[in-house]
């Protein structure tokens, strides 16, 4: 091995360090990053859930024509990719645009509504999907015990509630680990719209190793997390 | 003779473009506990279920106590007034407990008077040490039985049954019939119970009406079926040589 390579593995031993470091100290300008990531990403895909979930329930259950479109488009948002989600809502908010008045760009509710947008579909589908695994008869089963409309959604959705879990695991983790349209729409201003995925990419280009690993780490260890916590509430509800 | 307690006039339903119900006519009377019997196919559940308002019908009325389902009662306070019980148990999550006490909860009965009628019921049901049982941790005897005392607790003015007990074997079967036929006599309510086994029917029936392609071709007691079936068709049926 040479020296260069030595440096090299020496650089991002240095680096692994100093993100540590960078953590447990509780250094400001990370902490206010992840803050703010968190704020963006739980608050976007509990706005999907809140929308996606009974929208799911009405398509699985509505027959009209058309709903095959509906789905397609719902299942091919799963591949909606960041960066056009990020461009069409970037026009829609520029000062001339049509949603310019709103005085959004560069602001945590544009990369909010982004965010939303790229995880409602992932919501609707799988909230689809988990209804059409229950036994059809399971509504006529409501409607015998008297259940209203309301209580026959509120009950559906307590019957899906493993599924939604996974719903709100796959719609938070595919828009907290996006860049594209949280730069575009966010312009990674500090304190307001850096997020871990924007300050990862602007640290790496000024060849701040470090405090990326750190952001890198951080990403890691949040997504695992959350994933980790809604997994343990998934398998605990299981056994009952 | 008893006014009808529910009556049907001229009910008949189209499902998926095919007559599946031909206009028909059908009444149960207080404490009545009347059997739909025919073969696979026959529109057994079809009937049953147009007379629960689970489906659009075509032609006719469903009166419950003299009022008209659509006109003076809306499908939900209907739905309200009557249980259904199916051939699987359609539990939900939860304890035996929640899901026999789950309609009293959806009508928003107190807990202490919920409380104690689901402890009445499943002791009635001889399932009372199962229930605080998850229902994924019980037998389908026992998820049919849960499912009964679920329909039971409400107290219905009239109780659907479509083929209840067809997905369990024998034994656990014969025992639950027997019972079921037991707590039938006790309660005297108006029952409507869908099978393909006569001699279930029979057991378990004061009346016993024969469907087949989506028309009764006989409404009786079972022994009077079983002794004059009306066509040899009827005696084909249930089994007996005209």
């Amino acid at each position: 091995m040479g020296t260069g390579s030595w440096d090299y593995w020496a650089e991002i031993g240095q680096g692994f360090m100093e993100a540590a470091l960078l953590l447990v100290t509780g250094d400001p300008e990370t902490w206010a990053v992840i803050r703010q990531s968190l704020l963006i990403s739980v608050t976007a895909t509990l706005a999907s859930m809140a929308v996606g979930v009974p929208l799911g329930v009405w398509l699985a259950s509505a027959k009209f024509r058309g709903r095959g479109v509906l789905l397609a488009i719902c299942n091919t948002g799963f591949g909606l990719p960041p960066v056009v989600v990020g461009l069409i809502l970037s026009i829609l908010l520029l000062r001339h645009g049509p949603l310019g008045a709103l005085n959004l760009r560069f602001t945590p509710s544009a990369m909010m509504i982004g965010q939303f947008i790229l995880s409602l579909p992932i919501i609707i589908g799988l909230t689809v999907v988990a209804l059409q695994q229950l036994n059809p008869k399971l509504r006529l089963q409501m409607m015998a015990l008297g259940a209203s409309r309301g209580q026959t959604l509120w009950l559906l959705c307590r019957e899906i509630r493993l599924p939604l879990l996974v719903a709100y695991m796959a719609g938070f983790g595919a828009v907290v680990s996006e860049v594209g349209a949280s730069q575009m729409l966010g312009g990674n201003l500090p304190g307001t719209t850096r997020v871990l995925t924007t300050a990862i990419v602007m640290e790496t280009g000024m060849g701040h190793y470090d405090r990326a690993m750190a952001y890198g780490i951080v990403l890691l260890l949040l997504v695992g997390l959350v994933v980790g916590l809604l997994t343990w509430a998934q398998q605990s509800d299981g056994h009952r | 003779m008893n006014e009808a307690l529910l009556q049907a006039s001229g009910i008949s339903v189209y499902r998926n473009g095919r007559l599946t119900l031909q206009p028909t006519d059908f009444a149960v009377r207080a404490g009545e506990v009347v059997g739909i019997y025919g073969p696979n196919g026959a529109g057994k559940s079809t009937l049953l279920q147009a007379l629960a308002g689970f489906l659009p019908l075509s032609s006719g009325t469903i009166t419950l106590r003299g009022q008209v389902l659509g006109r003076d009662l809306t499908p939900f306070s209907y739905h309200r007034r009557i249980a259904a019980m199916f051939q699987e148990p359609l539990l939900l999550r939860g304890t035996v407990a929640y899901n026999v006490a789950l309609g009293l909860a959806l009508r928003r009965i107190g807990k202490a008077d919920r409380k104690a009628r689901v402890q009445a019921v499943l002791e009635q049901l001889k399932i009372d040490h199962l229930a605080d049982r998850p229902i994924g941790m019980i037998s389908g005897g026992e998820a049919q039985r849960t499912s009964l005392a679920r329909a039971l607790v409400l107290d219905p003015e009239v109780l659907f049954l479509d083929e209840p007990f067809a997905a369990l074997d024998q034994p656990t079967r014969r025992r639950l019939v027997r019972e079921f036929a037991e707590l039938l006599r006790g309660r005297r309510m108006a029952t409507v119970f869908v099978s393909h086994d006569f001699a279930e029917a029979a057991a378990l029936c004061s009346r016993c009406a024969i469907l087949d392609a989506g028309a009764i071709l006989q409404d009786e007691p079972p022994t009077r079926v079983l002794e004059r079936p009306g066509t040899s068709r009827v005696a084909e049926i249930i089994g007996i040589e005209a």
